[in-house]
């Protein structure tokens, strides 16, 4: 299923309903009913206009949902913080205490070939996440870069993906970071995409859920 | 001049957590110095002994100099005065970012934003307390250092006096067995000296944990040189199961003896009903989940230094609560609160912890995520209506019980709320009780029923029983561990105390209870021990 819209609320709500109306419910190992629908692709066409608003929304709740500071941090700061087992900042930008892969690779590829098709980081380790005893492993596994109509179009490949909590934080802090480049770069920032291998949400928030919807 | 007040600055930017002496300054300012002048010190040439004494007095007369000028600027201030008058500074900076320029090159320090909007209502009203607020976002509340790897005298000593400065309580040392049978007496004696004077002068606990079944004979040295310093700051937690208790009962007499002699507590923790450690604060007792110490044993002991126990803590006077507000719904509603509070507290030191917890960091490297993995946040409850009986108190537990509930759904939201966001956090929050010392002023009187023994006899009584069966029940809630606390009065044989465990071991469910002594009068009799 492939879903396009101009902007990120748009977007979240379809999915959100092409979810409930199509996905099939099992147990997750937490005893959690889950509903998920497979390979789910979203666009959005001008992340720029409301990349925030899905985490705005999410703030209405009785939870705490993570600042846009700790968003922030978690994507661009490369400071591998010893408290976290992962985080997505040390493996963009830190890959093994080796590799920045956005300064050293993505923009000085772009920049010498502007229509390369090899811009694209890794944010999962084998050497430690494909451990069946890890319990934290990331979600977010690959991020592509393509400049197109000069313009900076990003998409990201996630394994596992609450659409309804994780989904409005993951594209906030992509889009962090698709302007980090395309700033970078000197362009302008273009779609977003995302393919989520499983785009899931739990029966417990379906409450919530309709009230966004 | 004026590089080396930046320098100094710089230390205390890297060091905020802490409370810096001269000796620490002088020897991060000139290292290669000091190295000669420790030579020197250490040779057995009196004249170089007398020439490192003088470099050593007139490299700490070089730094006063600067500090004072520090102290006159308001930059930094005295925060304690210890033995033979040492001082110990701090930074003096306001909550968060302090930029420092006036006449230096900038320095931008940080120093917690404690965002406690969530709780400020409560705690205006005298009903809830955070514990030493001043540091209760900026070092660890409780750690549990591992002997096993850490028996060597000299070793275990520096990480002590490296990990009291970095809790805002208590520090445990896990195994302590490991250490009787590495040290020799003189060591042992050595060390309890040290650490009873560095608990004092740092004013923070710390908790010997004893697996009996495993010690050497060196115990009886220890017991005896542990009761006749008698220690402000230090106990003792004793391991034991009922077989151990038949089967060390020499040892155990030793311990009765000596302990009661000096009118000092003996804890005992059931090895049959836990197999996670069990301290003591001076905020409450602290445990691990036994699930989690599972994992920690089988999977991560070894690779770290020890293990994080809390981060946290708040207390809440339950019988205040009530005195101002009134209802079960206002209650719960402010333990949550408080739990908000305390994933706040929890934000910021994630995001700053290298810069806290740089010195743990370091001495877990390279797994130093793995010193957090196990550590919880406490809430706290004082003066819960013990005096009460049963079916009084039934409501207080079922809301206590429900409370509990409430609070681990939310960690558990909250935990998948950072997970789903590609942030991997633990957030937990035990509940347990608090002692006085958790902060005397805010606790005011102890309001509960003490529960006095003084014969074996009188645990068969239905008062005893009823009032122990309350205790049982607690424990069940009070996941971040509890004690239960006899007080022993009337002369004894150190048999009849050891039957009195052994009911207790065998009879109730009670993880941890504490035997003290303060009711006996006057010496107990010598024919007692003979």
């Amino acid at each position: 299923m492939i879903i396009n819209e101009k902007n990120c609320m748009d977007a979240w709500k379809k999915s959100l309903k092409h979810i409930i109306d199509n996905g099939a419910d099992f147990k997750d190992r937490d005893e959690r009913i889950c509903r998920e629908v497979l390979n789910l692709i979203v666009n959005i066409e001008h992340p720029e206009t409301d990349y925030d608003a899905p985490i705005d929304s999410m703030r209405k709740f009785e939870w705490i949902y993570p600042s846009v500071e700790e968003l922030s941090s978690i994507i661009l700061n490369k400071e591998d913080l010893a408290i976290y087992e992962f985080s997505y900042g040390p493996r963009i930008f830190n890959f093994l205490g080796k590799k920045d892969q956005i300064n050293d690779y993505i923009i000085p590829l772009l920049k010498k070939d502007p229509n390369s098709r090899r811009a694209v980081i890794s944010l999962f380790n084998p050497a430690t996440d494909s451990d069946i005893l890890n319990k934290s492993v990331p979600s977010l596994l690959f991020i592509y870069f393509k400049i197109k109509d000069g313009k900076l179009n990003t998409t990201c490949f996630i394994r596992s993906n609450d659409f309804f909590i994780g989904w409005p934080g993951n594209i906030y802090q992509i889009y962090l970071l698709q302007k980090y480049v395309a700033d970078k770069l000197n362009t302008k920032t273009g779609a977003l995409s995302t393919i989520s291998c499983s785009a899931h949400i739990f029966q417990e928030n379906l409450e919530n859920i309709n009230k966004i919807l | 001049m004026r590089d080396t007040e930046e320098v100094i600055l710089n230390i205390f930017k890297n060091n905020l957590s802490k409370e810096l002496n001269t000796e620490f300054l002088v020897k991060e300012i000139y290292t290669q110095e000091y190295k000669e002048i420790e030579e020197l010190l250490n040779s057995t040439d009196r004249t170089n002994v007398h020439n490192g004494k003088r470099r050593k007095f007139q490299l700490h007369r070089k730094i006063l100099y600067y500090i004072n000028k520090l102290i006159e600027s308001d930059i930094i201030k005295v925060s304690k005065t210890v033995d033979k008058g040492e001082k110990y500074f701090v930074l003096k900076t306001e909550e968060g970012d302090t930029i420092i320029e006036k006449g230096y090159r900038k320095i931008i320090i940080t120093k917690p934003t404690l965002s406690t909007t969530q709780i400020e209502q409560y705690e205006s009203k005298g009903v809830m307390r955070k514990y030493r607020e001043d540091s209760w976002i900026n070092r660890f509340n409780s750690i549990l250092l591992e002997c096993s790897k850490n028996s060597e005298s000299s070793r275990l000593y520096n990480l002590v006096k490296e990990c009291l400065t970095d809790v805002n309580d208590t520090v445990a040392l896990n195994e302590f067995e490991y250490v009787l049978r590495e040290m020799s007496e003189k060591e042992i004696t050595d060390f309890l000296n040290k650490i009873c004077r560095d608990t004092e002068s740092y004013d923070k606990n710390m908790s010997i944990i004893l697996n009996i079944a495993s010690v050497n004979n060196k115990i009886y040295h220890f017991i005896d040189e542990y009761t006749n310093i008698n220690p402000k700051f230090v106990n003792v937690i004793f391991n034991i199961s009922n077989k151990d208790l038949q089967k060390n009962s020499k040892i155990i007499e030793h311990i009765i003896k000596e302990f009661s002699k000096q009118k000092i507590k003996i804890n005992i923790k059931n090895n049959d009903l836990s197999i996670a450690p069990y301290f003591k604060g001076k905020a409450g007792i602290y445990n691990f989940d036994d699930e989690d110490w599972d994992v920690y044993t089988k999977k991560f002991r070894g690779n770290v230094i020890g293990v994080s126990c809390s981060q946290s803590q708040i207390a809440i006077s339950i019988n205040r609560f009530f005195e101002v507000y009134h209802t079960d719904v206002e209650f719960r509603h402010a333990v949550l609160n408080a739990a908000k509070t305390l994933l706040t507290a929890n934000n910021i030191q994630r995001r700053k912890s290298n810069e806290y917890f740089r010195n743990i960091n370091t001495l877990n490297n390279p797994n130093a995520a793995d010193f957090y993995k196990f550590s919880r946040n406490y809430i706290r409850f004082w003066n819960y209506d013990w005096h009460k009986d049963i079916q009084e108190n039934n409501n207080l537990f079922e809301l206590i019980k429900s409370t509990k509930e409430l609070v681990d759904n939310f960690c558990y939201s909250e935990e998948t709320v950072y997970k789903s966001c590609g942030i991997p956090i633990r957030f937990k929050i035990a509940f347990s009780s608090a002692f006085r010392n958790f902060d005397p002023k805010f606790m005011g009187e102890r309001d509960y029923k003490k529960a006095t023994v003084k014969r074996a006899e009188d645990y068969y009584t239905g008062e005893m029983k009823n009032f122990i069966v309350i205790r049982e029940k607690m424990f069940e809630i009070f996941d971040g561990g509890d004690r239960l606390r006899i007080f022993r009065t009337s002369d004894f044989e150190t048999t009849d105390i050891i039957h009195e465990f052994s009911i207790l071991l065998n009879t109730y469910k009670i993880p941890l209870f504490t035997y003290d002594f303060s009711g006996l009068r006057g010496m107990v009799k010598l024919t007692n021990f003979l």
